[in-house]
């Protein structure tokens, strides 16, 4: 078994950084050593040639900005009052493989509120991951920064039980990113009495779109609703938990039928354009994942040859164990409902961003008051669904990742 | 309705025109049996082929991936009737494809196995050694392809010896002995490609050499492995050839399609048997592209009735040569097989393909 330290930059064994670690105090909430940290990163990523070619980067180096940050601390210090918080001590993160940038999300809003962490890696690394190591490793090098690389550890390991308990018996939080199966077996790994855990497994996400209203778009409206539900499933290849895998269409069937129309043609040139081609294997297993949802009843029309992008399917009315295996590479599932309300009973607990499009807030607001037990935790605006918020999967992580000190005096 | 299950003795005879009706029809009157023994399969024809079960030519049969045998159960009878359960090692995140027989399929793949390696080895049973460890063929009603594909060819023996035990390790002294006592007899030696070149050539090159002479090896199960080591397959051939072995034969098949094998002719190609045929197509469109052109290998059998195996999508890419017109005589479809698919990665935060966080 081999852990590979990959921040900081050093040669000694993870062992003795962990040693180190234990050491070192928690930094202050939003201290000024962090907040210029993630500065200086985040120009460093905006600057970067190669890095600049991927958008989910850019978003990531956009959510890092001064004044983002800034705005961050203000909204947490206001929500606070004059209540105390501290960080925990040492938070150990475990990172979905693939979805690059959710890390250092995770690593970061814990960095601000004055944790210590320890990130561990999957082993599948590609070129913007290895880019923006070698980015971080730079930039935590200048002396300034001392302080964070100190309390900072980043490994890369294949899944052994006795790394991560000898891991997690130096946190006070585990957070938990990743695929059922594997958080399962994460889980397994014990935690100290006084350490605590959260968990985002994996989710299912969908699109909302009101028929009349693609049908009400202009060009230039049009051009932009297609633009943002392409980035919104195809930056992570459909695969983030966030990226849409159905779209539920609603309206009267005569304007559904003419939306599908003008949508789907318009998405299929669009991907054309941005030359996305997946591998022939993609493809079949896009067909694999087809057919057995035929098989098993889940979908009752497929509407595109499987090995199309898009590829698109007609959901059955009662289907609902389509979420469990979907295979992402722009396979889209389809269903229709006349009134918003009548695809509240549709929603299931695994179900977690809604990205709409054409429908006012106070509805929204309306609808998400009669949601069903653990379904749905964002609501946002097609275009948005990939935007990493500070509160995700309804767990607010700068709340979760510090502790309060009541103060009854 | 009883789906006919044409199995003539004779596979290599017929011409390109008869046998493409001959199959159509065959392969039409299959599909309608499984729409209507199968539900999951009938589903598939409604959502992908607006429910149609008769076709105008082979190219535009409905297709099942090989893949949907790891991801779904697919039968075509009670399970009362089904006899044997054959598997196959899927990778590790998958489970392994579940292929489920009843008495008459599993005796129609024998007859077919048997109609094919007879066009080759002649009518008589041969003394035969298996290069493989007994265990492969111990469970019962439960078989991997491996162990499936020795008891279908030890029926083409009378008498037989495993080379190994159930540790992998050889007996060369037990092969000696078997070998000795069928001197001048044609040996029939069956395993499975990286088997025989790990366990059975590496062992004979440190061991007194045996008479082999006349012997005829058949081996199968793909050339992943020995392709990784760079051997290929004329090397492999020119090796067991020194040890004597003068016929050497490769073989191509599914274990969703067991029976109707492809075997590799005297001038190197695998040929389709009358029970068969492959179709080559496009892997991003999965159009069928003509002869000569590289592609996903489509297997179709005559021979599946107790699940709907019968048209195959696999992520096998190989090139047919031609029809009916190879210098060894046989007709029907030669090709070659070049290698698998490769699987990309996708990105991602949920197991689907994952087999690690």
């Amino acid at each position: 078994m081999s852990v590979e330290v990959l921040i900081p930059h050093s040669s000694n064994g993870w062992k003795v950084h962990l040693e180190q670690m234990e050491n070192l105090s928690a930094l202050q909430p939003f201290a000024a050593e962090s907040i210029n940290f993630i500065e200086a990163f985040s120009k460093a990523v905006l600057t970067d040639v190669h890095l600049r070619s991927f958008p989910e980067i850019i978003a990531l180096g956009h959510w890092m900005r001064r004044a983002h940050i800034l705005e961050i601390k203000s909204q947490f210090n206001a929500a606070c009052g004059d209540r105390v918080f501290l960080p925990r001590g040492v938070a150990l993160h475990f990172a979905p493989s693939n979805v690059d940038s959710i890390f250092i999300y995770s690593w970061f809003l814990s960095l601000l509120i004055g944790n210590l962490n320890i990130v561990r890696l999957s082993m599948r690394r590609n070129d913007q991951l290895t880019q923006l190591i070698a980015t971080l490793n730079c930039v935590l090098a200048r002396p300034e920064f001392d302080a964070v690389r100190e309390r900072s550890l980043v490994l890369c390991f294949e899944h052994d039980d006795a790394i991560t308990e000898a891991l997690s018996a130096k946190c006070q939080i585990r957070v938990l990113w990743g695929g059922d199966q594997a958080i399962s077996r994460l889980r397994q790994v014990p935690l100290p009495p006084l350490a605590t855990e959260v968990v985002f497994a994996d989710r299912f996400s969908f699109s909302v779109v009101k028929a009349a209203a693609v049908l009400e778009q202009d060009e230039t409206g049009f051009r932009r609703l297609i633009r943002n539900f392409f980035a919104d499933s195809f930056w992570f290849d459909q695969m983030a938990c966030s990226s849409p895998r159905m779209v539920v269409w609603i309206g009267a069937a005569l304007d559904i039928a003419e939306a599908k129309q003008r949508f789907w043609p318009a998405l299929k040139a669009y991907v054309a354009e941005h030359s996305v081609q997946y591998s022939a294997a993609v493809g079949i297993t896009r067909l694999t994942t087809m057919y057995a949802y035929a098989a098993e009843g889940e979908v009752n029309a497929i509407l595109s040859a499987p090995t199309e992008v898009p590829a698109r399917a007609h959901l059955n009315r009662d289907a609902s164990r389509f979420r469990d295996t979907h295979c992402g590479s722009g396979m889209f599932l389809e269903r229709e409902v006349e009134q918003l309300d009548d695809f509240l009973p549709l929603i299931k607990p695994k179900d977690q961003t809604m990205s709409v499009f054409g429908f006012e807030r106070s509805e929204l607001q309306k609808f998400a008051r009669q949601l069903p037990n653990r379904a749905i935790d964002r609501i946002v605006a097609l275009g948005k669904s990939l935007n990493f918020s500070q509160v995700w999967d309804g767990v607010d992580l700068l709340r979760v990742y510090s502790r309060q000190v009541e103060i009854d005096v | 309705m009883q789906a006919t299950l044409s199995v003539p003795a004779t596979p290599y005879d017929e011409l390109a025109t008869r046998k493409r009706l001959r199959l159509l029809s065959e392969v039409n009157e299959l599909t309608q049996w499984h729409a209507e023994r199968c539900e999951p399969y009938r589903r598939i024809l409604n959502a992908a082929y607006g429910g149609r079960t008769h076709f105008e030519s082979l190219e535009e049969l409905p297709v099942l991936p090989t893949q949907l045998f790891k991801s779904i159960d697919l039968a075509s009878v009670p399970s009362t009737e089904i006899v044997k359960t054959m598997t196959s090692s899927g990778t590790t995140s998958q489970r392994p494809s579940k292929i489920f027989l009843d008495k008459s399929t599993a005796a129609a793949q024998t007859r077919a196995l048997i109609f094919i390696m007879r066009s080759l080895l002649g009518s008589k049973r041969l003394p035969m050694v298996i290069i493989d460890k007994p265990c492969v063929v111990n469970q019962r009603d439960t078989f991997s392809a491996q162990g499936a594909a020795v008891l279908g060819f030890s029926q083409l023996a009378y008498d037989h010896a495993f080379l190994l035990n159930n540790a992998m390790e050889c007996n060369w002294d037990a092969l000696q002995e078997f070998v000795g006592r069928h001197k001048g007899e044609t040996l029939l030696l069956f395993g499975f490609t990286f088997v025989v070149w790990q366990y059975f050539y590496a062992e004979s090159l440190k061991r007194h050499k045996l008479d082999f002479s006349d012997s005829i090896l058949v081996h199968g199960g793909g050339w992943k492995k020995l392709n990784d080591q760079r051997v290929s397959n004329k090397e492999f051939k020119r090796c067991l050839q020194e040890l004597g072995i003068s016929r050497v034969y490769d073989y191509y098949g599914l274990v969703e399609q067991t029976g109707s094998i492809f075997i590799e002719c005297e001038e190197g190609y695998f040929h389709a048997p009358s029970y068969a045929d492959v179709l080559v197509r496009d892997p991003l469109t999965l159009a069928p592209v003509p002869f000569a052109s590289s592609g996903l290998l489509q297997l179709i059998s005559n021979i599946p009735r107790s699940y709907p195996g019968h048209v195959l999508i696999t992520e096998d890419v190989g090139v047919i040569l031609g029809e009916d017109d190879c210098p060894c005589n046989r007709k029907g479809k030669y090709f070659l097989v070049e290698g698998r698919l490769a699987h990309a990665e996708l990105r991602g935060c949920s197991d689907t393909h994952q087999e690690r966080i």
